[in-house]
């Protein structure tokens, strides 16, 4: 990706003093720089458990999202909450300081979601295999995340769990591959799964009840600044229990559903809508209803595979 | 059937994309996206190029679609997205 220094080279003393610099730890996310300032330790190892292997920027490189997350007053030292803020801007409410890493992530991705406008934005993970792009878009609670943590642990490039960015100009997908968002009993289904994951703190309590995020692996990190071309489309549905259900989807309805899935597409206007269709023309589109790992996954290798 | 020419109510501001399930319409105006039947992304495309007359619309209109044209029209009239031309 770069030859700049990952973050697993920093001390942890070293990532502190970073985190409690004016500049913030400036780390290489993707095609952005996100400058992170924090107060927390916990913050410093959920960074240091998550975020190793991406690439640390310098001070002469451009931020472009400072954030932070950090506790003030006397607050710092009796039941600390975490306060994210962003440009001077405080989005969201307070939360308990244990819930800080989770924070720092949910904070990111309202960043993203609100200021990186040259991008129509879904709310999807998406994956690549054999040079082309898996959207799954779906809202929270569809398991979505848990399926995007499977494929990743099987090789496929993650490039992100959250946030489908499609070029305005060139339709392709950006990667943003950051650690996959887990709740609840996916994060023990997706800590037996094979392939090694990395699962950084655990936050009880969370208004999404137990969190977790699973680190990113390496190889989707060092292909960040690789974009992909889109080719499926999958709207998944997990239910206990449910048998194996794929049906293809017409475009126009494919269309429609992403629209509900996006994030920006009424602010973009008309190229929103010319992006979401060269989207839609070019891609393949599919609803999966599924009642476990052992049937979308496979049934997934092989769409993706025979459709290329 | 009417020999009233139709038109787009603001087809500067309309586009639509058609596929085999529906057609997609976006109105710049409004900033709606609206899902339509096939048969109508058929009918908007044809008058976003222009207004026609009914029997010009009629000759597009595929075999299967559901309303008779003059109630396509109709309804396309109440959503604001057709008119007649008086």
């Amino acid at each position: 990706m770069s030859q700049r220094p990952h973050l697993s080279t920093l001390t942890p003393s070293e990532l502190r003093q970073r985190l409690h610099s004016p500049d913030g730890l400036r780390l290489q996310l993707g095609r952005f720089v996100a400058g992170i300032r924090s107060n927390f330790d916990s913050v410093a190892d959920g960074l240091q458990a998550l975020y190793a292997d991406y690439p640390v920027a310098t001070a002469d490189d451009f931020c472009d999202y400072p954030v932070e997350v950090r506790s003030s007053g006397l607050r710092r030292y009796l039941r600390p909450q975490a306060i994210f803020r962003f440009e001077g801007m405080q989005p969201f409410k307070p939360l308990p300081g244990s819930q800080a890493v989770a924070m720092l992530e949910w904070g990111l991705n309202w960043v993203f979601t609100n200021h990186a406008q040259h991008y129509l934005i879904i709310h999807a993970a998406v994956l690549e295999r054999d040079g082309l792009g898996l959207i799954m878009a779906a809202p929270p609670g569809s398991g979505k995340s848990t399926l995007c943590a499977a494929l990743a642990l099987r090789g496929w490039r993650l490039l992100s769990d959250e946030l489908a960015m499609i070029g305005l100009d060139d339709g392709l997908l950006m990667p943003l591959p950051r650690p996959v968002s887990l709740k609840n009993q996916s994060i023990d289904i997706v800590r037996q799964l094979p392939g090694e994951p990395v699962i950084g703190p655990i936050a009880h309590d969370t208004a999404k009840g137990t969190v977790a995020h699973m680190r990113a692996p390496r190889a989707s990190v060092e292909a960040a600044l690789t974009p992909v071309q889109p080719r499926w489309i999958l709207f998944p549905q997990f239910a206990a229990g449910h048998a194996l259900d794929i049906e293809a989807n017409g475009k126009a309805h494919t269309f429609m559903q992403l629209v509900g899935n996006s994030f920006n597409y009424p602010r973009l206007g008309v190229n929103g809508f010319a992006a979401m269709g060269r989207l839609v023309d070019a891609c393949d589109g599919y609803t999966a209803r599924y009642g476990s790992l052992d049937q979308i996954v496979p049934a997934l290798e092989t769409i993706c595979t025979r459709s290329a | 059937m009417t020999a009233a020419l139709w038109s787009l109510v603001t087809p500067e501001a309309m586009s639509v994309l058609n596929w085999p399930d529906g057609a997609v319409l976006y109105n710049a105006r409004t900033t709606t996206t609206t899902l339509l039947a096939p048969g109508a992304g058929i009918i908007v495309a044809r008058l976003k190029a222009g207004p026609a007359e009914a029997s010009v619309l009629a000759a597009l209109q595929p075999a299967d679609d559901d309303l008779p044209l003059p109630e396509l029209l109709d309804a396309l009239a109440r959503y604001g997205i057709v008119r007649a031309a008086d």
